[in-house]
């Protein structure tokens, strides 16, 4: 029991930090894990080496159980071209650019592969977990981001497959691949046919679920394991066959506290186990870390642009992908196991994941795409003319979701409009439509007079921060354009108010609509 | 960590999970209690088949799910509640502990059996399975019961004496002779130990873990992580101190008691909880010995039957005396019969300190599995045996005060349940309770259900299945999710619909909308959209726009 109260002090200690400093838990766990095998060296602790063993295989089979559990095809629904075009693009080119770089550093192709190849997936539960914190998850570049990284992990799970039975020449490598598709086909199946029937024929209670649930975990691991594949193959497909609605709501919460428990300890183990690497590996990791985060941003937002995505959503979907994965150790792991790569090229590999990971927090914040996108070559090329002879006109600062009604709204009653938008992409879209648009950031008080927002006869704010609507308002102090900026919580709406603005409450508008709903069903009296 | 096929504890576990699971699915079919269908497989995994063997990591898994499961009981318990059959519990087992063990040696001795061996089969019917009784009384979901928790400090009573057996027999089995002053100073050891354990959860509880708590109340995963460490760190505080894991982790539980976010926290610890007990249970089959069977019988069946009837009776007898109520004392007692896991542990002690022969550790697993199946039985079904003895008039034979137990389940029916305290959910939760409805609130963050007029607060997550009981969903007249998590709201979508209750959904992306509606949702709640309409109205309110 000790050496889980110990592991658990080290994993308390890094959600601690990890709330105190916004940063994700991961990293700080496996730095808890290094911090940990350095105490116990110098103090003589004694950590159990099997117990360590036996996290880190359990947390295995956990993680790629619950990344298959994630992997709902509804998530990726309607945005199937994208997100292929996308990860397979972004999985190629950063896999090479990594493999390049790793065999420029003087690598063999074996360990440049897994270099490349390690580089190329991206972090599920940082980047989830982030997209969530910011309820960005189910914005349109959320979801191109998910259903990348959804597809990222059939990557390397593939990959892991074909890596293990390399040994055995091409024809057992191929064999290896048709017995995991077939395997997939089967979790295919069953996804789509047996769980729907077991939800709509059974109420089973949350303990028969939690069973159900591992036993289907332990027959896949099993039957992967008797087809000669890695068991890890088969914990994913069990994953997978979960996914489907409504089965994995109603084991997500069975089995929440059961990952996040396995998961803590397993990052901490890795991190526990990770041997120093050489001088020269950790400027090779700083070079890949380099190329990584330069690649990844590049490449993800031309393409996400070129997709139809706007530059701030093409932005971040780029900084967001710039991190390696869970997965990465898993398949350095599996490297490391089949005799590929030495443990020091595995501690290389789990630092440019502790690295990347942490630096995501850190270049994902506002100021940072904020600061991209005025480098970004349609900023810098784009038309600077102003608005300034326009009066008695009305500025929407903010296109949003609502922008388009809210436009045709104000034109149809014979006002003319300007748009301020941050996006390059949707300013270019609505001077294609013969509208007046400028891109800028709408609280900025230089762009509030390009537009003349002065001589306005109404600024509707509805930029996605409460706060830039009250930076507008107050340098519209004084001028005579009545300002109408929309709200989600009630002391934002007081504080428009006490700036002389008129508050959109949209929670008080929705509450206000669903109540005469119910009164005229005569739900409520 | 050299290869992927070194995988032994997996492969045990997958052995367990899956003999586990068969069990229990083949179970439901005959109303068998999940607890006997782990028993069965593990009697089939261990004695039958020989697949698994208990090493020690399966060991310390077993260990985990004890530490968990009082770790739960202890966060159901505030210090109101303790005090209220705390002095009660203490009487009980001490009197309860007494009688058993003089019938259970009278018995033995009856049987044929030494002093020795006499002693030792009185200790091992006298002590009841804290695990299992708990395991039994959650799945019943009566842990909150008045007679739940005065099992519970009965069985903890039980265990100090427990702790007290062990410490003297260490000290019998330490040398060739029974040193007294070493015991002596082992008990003042764990009596030392007790107020110093005690000392430092109520200072805890009071004083350290509050504020911290409380700062990472809006990050569950934080705040999980911290109550596993806490509970684990008293666990090995109780073990240096010589006390039983079991206590530490009670006590642990019951420092987090004090905590408002303590009954959320029991749901998301109780997966977890349930996982590890399924295995530990498992783990008590596959250690039965049952080879020696036909040398022992009668006395396992003689054993077994005091410990199923004579020994709930002695309890019942003792609380209707304490002026405990029928229901009350019925269930107590019920819940009592069967031996505890610590027996073996005190027979195997006896036999490899040479005090008893290996026929009495075989004899005592038998007793354990046929108790512990029979009585789950009789806990599971407890409440139609006592409708059956209140028909029978061995109320007046046998001295019990009437039933007078007010414990009538508090069910919500027809009320309104927003989920996600949100502007909106607070918005939509005010309105509907200033309208005069029975308006249930419910969030995870404990900050966010505060000032919300005559609404009823709940703290909990709705993707927990205990959570849709509790709030009674089933009994609602609407459910309303103001939340802004797709996953959540699909699948209170779909709970809504198989109950047949109405719901009002956020569909704050318009993606959702399909989806929504194909789960039947009947309204749903866009302030994106409603907060243009009232743009509009502004315009035109203010004049802005000429209509």
């Amino acid at each position: 029991m000790s050496g889980y109260a110990i592991l658990m002090l080290v994993a308390a200690i890094a959600f601690g930090l990890s709330k105190l400093l916004r940063l994700p838990a991961i990293p700080l766990l496996m730095l808890g894990g290094v911090a940990l095998q350095i105490l116990a060296n110098k103090l003589q602790i004694k950590i159990d080496p099997a117990l360590v063993q036996e996290t880190i295989e359990l947390g295995l089979a956990v993680l790629v159980f619950t990344a298959g559990a994630d992997l709902s095809p509804r998530r990726v629904k309607k945005r199937i071209q994208p997100v292929l075009i996308l990860s397979c693009a972004q999985f190629l080119l950063l896999g090479l650019a990594g493999v390049m770089t790793a065999r420029w550093l003087g690598y063999e192709w074996m360990v440049a592969f897994y270099i490349g190849s390690a580089l190329s997936a991206s972090s599920t539960l940082v980047v989830v977990r982030h997209l969530q914190q910011r309820r960005q998850f189910f914005e349109p570049y959320g979801r191109l981001v998910v259903g990348v990284l959804l597809m990222q992990d059939i990557f390397i799970i593939l990959l892991i497959v074909a890596l293990q039975a390399i040994a055995g020449g091409p024809l057992e490598c191929s064999l290896a691949l048709l017995k995991a598709l077939a395997l997939g086909a089967i979790a295919l199946l069953l996804h789509r046919r047996l769980v729907p029937w077991v939800c709509r024929r059974f109420r089973a209670d949350e303990e028969t679920l939690m069973l159900g649930a591992l036993a289907t975990l332990f027959t896949f691991s099993a039957v992967a394991y008797l087809l000669e594949l890695p068991f890890l193959v088969g914990a994913f497909l069990a994953g997978f066959i979960l996914s489907a609605f409504p089965m994995n709501g109603l084991v997500r919460g069975m089995l929440g506290s059961i990952t996040s428990f396995f998961l803590a300890l397993f990052f901490i183990s890795i991190g526990f186990v990770l041997t120093l690497p050489t001088g020269a590996m950790l400027l090779h990791g700083l070079v890949l870390i380099i190329v990584l985060i330069v690649v990844t941003v590049l490449l993800v937002t031309t393409l996400a642009e070129r997709l139809g995505y706007s530059t701030r959503a093409a932005l971040e979907a780029g900084i967001l992908l710039s991190q390696t994965s869970e997965f990465s150790l898993l398949l350095a792991f599996a490297g490391m196991s089949a005799g590929h790569l030495s443990a020091q090229l595995f501690s290389m590999i789990a630092l440019i994941t502790v690295s990347t990971m942490t630096l995501t927090s850190l270049i994902s914040r506002d100021s940072i795409i904020w600061g991209l996108m005025k480098l970004h070559p349609k900023q810098r090329h784009s038309k600077t003319a102003g608005f300034q002879n326009l009066s008695d006109h009305a500025v929407l600062l903010g296109y949003g979701r609502a922008g388009r009604q809210t436009v045709q709204f104000l034109i149809e009653h014979g006002l003319e409009v300007v748009v301020v938008d941050s996006d390059a992409a949707t300013v270019r879209q609505l001077r294609e439509k013969g509208l007046h648009a400028l891109q800028g950031d709408g609280s900025n008080a230089q762009v509030l007079n390009q537009v003349n927002a002065h001589q306005a006869r109404v600024v509707l704010c509805s930029m996605r921060y409460s706060r830039d609507a009250l930076v507008a308002l107050r340098a519209l102090e004084g001028a005579t354009a009545k300002v109408i900026a929309r709200t989600f919580e009630p002391h934002e709406a007081e504080k428009v108010r006490a700036l002389g603005g008129l508050p959109v409450d949209t929670a008080h508008a929705a509450t206000g609509n669903f109540l005469s709903w119910l009164e005229s069903n005569a739900l409520i009296k | 960590m050299d290869s992927f096929s070194e995988v032994t504890l997996l492969l045990d576990l997958g052995y367990i999970i899956l003999a586990a699971t068969a069990f229990a699915f083949l179970g439901k079919r005959i109303k068998m209690p999940s607890l006997v269908g782990y028993l069965l497989a593990g009697l089939l995994l261990g004695p039958v088949l020989g697949l698994v063997a208990i090493g020690h990591s399966l060991e310390m898994i077993a260990e985990l799910g004890i530490a968990l499961l009082l770790f739960l009981v202890g966060l159901e318990l505030s210090f109101d509640k303790i005090k209220d059959l705390g002095k009660a519990a203490v009487s009980i087992s001490s009197f309860q502990v007494c009688l058993t063990a003089i019938g259970g040696f009278a018995v033995a001795q009856l049987l044929g059996f030494g002093l020795l061996p006499a002693i030792f089969l009185a200790a091992t019917v006298t002590f009841s399975s804290t695990v299992v009784v708990i395991k039994l009384l959650d799945q019943k979901g009566h842990m909150h019961r008045r007679y739940a928790r005065l099992a519970v400090g009965l069985f903890l009573g039980q265990d100090i004496v427990i702790i007290l057996a062990l410490t003297i027999l260490s000290g019998l089995g330490a040398g060739s002779d029974f040193e007294l002053a070493i015991v002596l100073k082992s008990l003042g050891v764990a009596f030392g130990g007790m107020g110093l354990l005690l000392s430092v959860v109520l200072v805890a509880a009071r004083y350290i873990l509050p504020r911290p708590f409380a700062w990472a109340a809006n990050s569950p995963d934080t705040v999980f992580i911290w109550a596993l460490c806490w509970c684990f760190l008293i666990v090995l505080l109780a073990h240096q101190l010589h006390l039983s894991l079991e206590i530490g982790a009670f006590l642990a539980g019951v420092a987090l008691a004090q905590l408002p976010m303590h009954e959320d926290l029991h749901r998301r610890l109780h997966p977890l909880m349930t996982f590890f007990i399924a295995i530990f249970l498992v783990t008590l089959g596959i250690r039965m010995e049952i080879q020696e069977f036909s040398t022992v019988w009668v006395a396992v069946l003689v054993l077994s039957t005091f410990v199923l009837l004579i020994k709930p009776l002695i309890v019942f007898v003792i609380l209707t005396r304490m002026r405990f109520d029928a229901h009350t004392a019925f269930h107590t007692a019920v819940a009592t019969g069967q031996v505890s896991e610590f027996s073996f542990i005190l027979l195997a002690m006896g036999a490899s300190s040479g005090l008893i022969n290996g026929t009495l550790v075989t004899l005592g697993g038998l007793v354990g599995l046929i108790t512990i199946a029979c009585s789950s039985y009789l806990i599971i079904n407890a409440d139609a045996l006592y409708k059956t003895y209140k028909r029978t008039g061995l109320f007046r034979l046998l001295g019990s005060k009437r039933d007078s137990s007010t414990e009538a389940e508090e069910t919500r029916e027809r009320h309104c349940i927003v989920v996600g305290m949100n502007a909106m959910g607070r918005a939509i939760t005010q309105a509907l309770a200033n309208r005069g409805l029975e308006v249930l609130a419910v969030d995870t963050d404990p900050k966010k259900l505060t000032g919300l007029g005559s609404a009823e607060t709940f703290i909990g997550s709705v993707e927990y299945e205990s959570v849709i009981e509790e709030i009674g969903l089933r009994r609602a007249n609407m459910v309303i999710s103001a939340l802004q998590i797709e996953d959540a709201n699909h699948l209170l979508a779909y709970r809504c619909k198989s109950y047949g209750v109405r719901c009002a959904i956020h569909a704050f992306d318009l993606s959702m909308v399909e989806d929504l509606l194909d789960l039947e949702t009947a309204y749903l709640l866009m302030p994106s959209a409603d907060g243009t309409v009232a743009q509009k109205n502004i315009l035109i309110k203010e004049g802005l726009v000429k209509i």
